[in-house]
C-alpha cells in the first residue's frame, strides 16, 4: 500500500530526479522507490562486517567434487 | 560494446551480477570473481542482483550444500531434493551464504511488470534469449547498469550495456 510522505531535498537532486523520470517515462514516486529499494537492500555499511561476510561467502566454498559442481552449474531451476 | 574480464571494471559502476558469477566465487574457481565481489564489499562497486538471480543463487546453493552432506545424489539433484523435504529444513549453509551477500552489501532489485512484459520480450526477439536471461538484461537496462557481469556466453553479443566476465576459470 502506498502512502503519501513529505519530505525535504535539495533542489539540484530534484531536478536530476525529475529529469531521469521523464527520460524514462515513469512517475518520480516510482524512481525515487526504485532509489531508495536499492540502497535498503544494501543492508550493511560497517566495513567489518562487510568483510566477515565477503570471506563466510568466498573463504568457505562448499565442498563438491568437480562433477557435483558442473552439476550445479547446469541445474534448471524450473526443470522439475 | 565489447565484453572484458571482470579486474577491468572502472571503479564507481553500477554492476548486475549473474548467478554464475557468485558460484565460481563461492567455489574459489575464479580469482576475477572473488576480486569483484571483494570490491564490492569494500564499496568500490555497486553490485546488484535481479529477483531472479537470487532465487537462482539461492536454489543452487541449497542443492550444493544437500549434496555436499552426501543427503542427494547427483542426478535430477532438485527433484531428489524436492522429496526430501525433512533434509530441506536441516540446510542451513546455503541461507547463511546468500545472507552473507546482503551484508556485504550487494543490492536487490526485484522485477517490474514492464521488465517481465515488454523489455525482457524485447530482448527474446533480438537475441532470442531464454527467459531468466532475458529477464536479468531487462533489469540491467532498466537500473541503467554500467556493466553486465556474467560468464554465459550468450550475452556476449549484447549491445545494450558492456558485458565483463571472467577469464581465468580453473575447472
Amino acid at each position: 500500500m502506498k502512502r503519501k510522505v513529505g519530505t525535504l531535498l535539495e533542489e539540484d537532486v530534484l531536478r536530476k530526479a525529475k529529469r531521469r523520470a521523464v527520460d524514462e517515462g515513469r512517475p518520480l514516486s516510482d524512481l525515487i522507490q526504485d532509489a531508495l529499494e536499492t540502497y535498503l537492500s544494501s543492508k550493511s555499511s560497517d566495513p567489518v562486517k562487510r568483510d566477515a561476510a565477503y570471506h563466510l561467502f568466498c573463504d568457505r566454498p562448499m565442498k563438491l567434487t568437480t562433477a557435483q559442481f558442473k552439476a550445479v552449474l547446469e541445474e534448471d531451476a524450473w526443470d522439475l | 560494446m565489447g565484453s572484458i574480464n571482470l579486474d577491468d571494471i572502472p571503479s564507481g559502476s553500477l554492476c548486475v551480477i549473474d548467478t554464475n558469477i557468485l558460484l565460481y566465487a563461492e567455489q574459489s574457481v575464479s580469482d576475477q570473481a572473488q576480486r569483484f565481489i571483494r570490491r564490492c564489499s569494500q564499496g568500490e562497486l555497486s553490485g546488484v542482483l535481479p529477483q531472479t538471480v537470487w532465487q537462482e543463487l539461492t536454489h543452487k546453493l541449497m542443492l550444493a550444500e544437500a549434496m555436499m552432506k552426501g543427503l542427494i545424489a547427483e542426478g535430477k539433484p532438485a527433484l531428489r531434493l524436492a522429496s526430501k523435504p525433512e533434509v530441506v529444513k536441516g540446510l542451513s549453509l546455503y541461507r547463511a551464504k546468500v545472507n552473507a551477500l546482503v551484508e556485504l552489501g550487494l543490492g536487490f532489485a526485484a522485477c517490474t511488470l514492464e521488465d517481465l512484459t515488454k523489455t525482457a520480450f524485447q530482448m527474446q526477439e533480438k537475441y532470442g534469449f531464454l527467459t531468466n536471461d532475458s529477464v536479468v538484461l531487462a533489469v540491467a537496462l532498466r537500473l541503467k547498469a554500467d556493466v553486465l557481469v556474467s560468464s554465459d556466453k550468450a550475452f556476449h553479443g549484447v549491445t545494450e550495456v558492456t558485458v565483463h566476465y571472467p577469464t581465468d576459470l580453473r575447472m
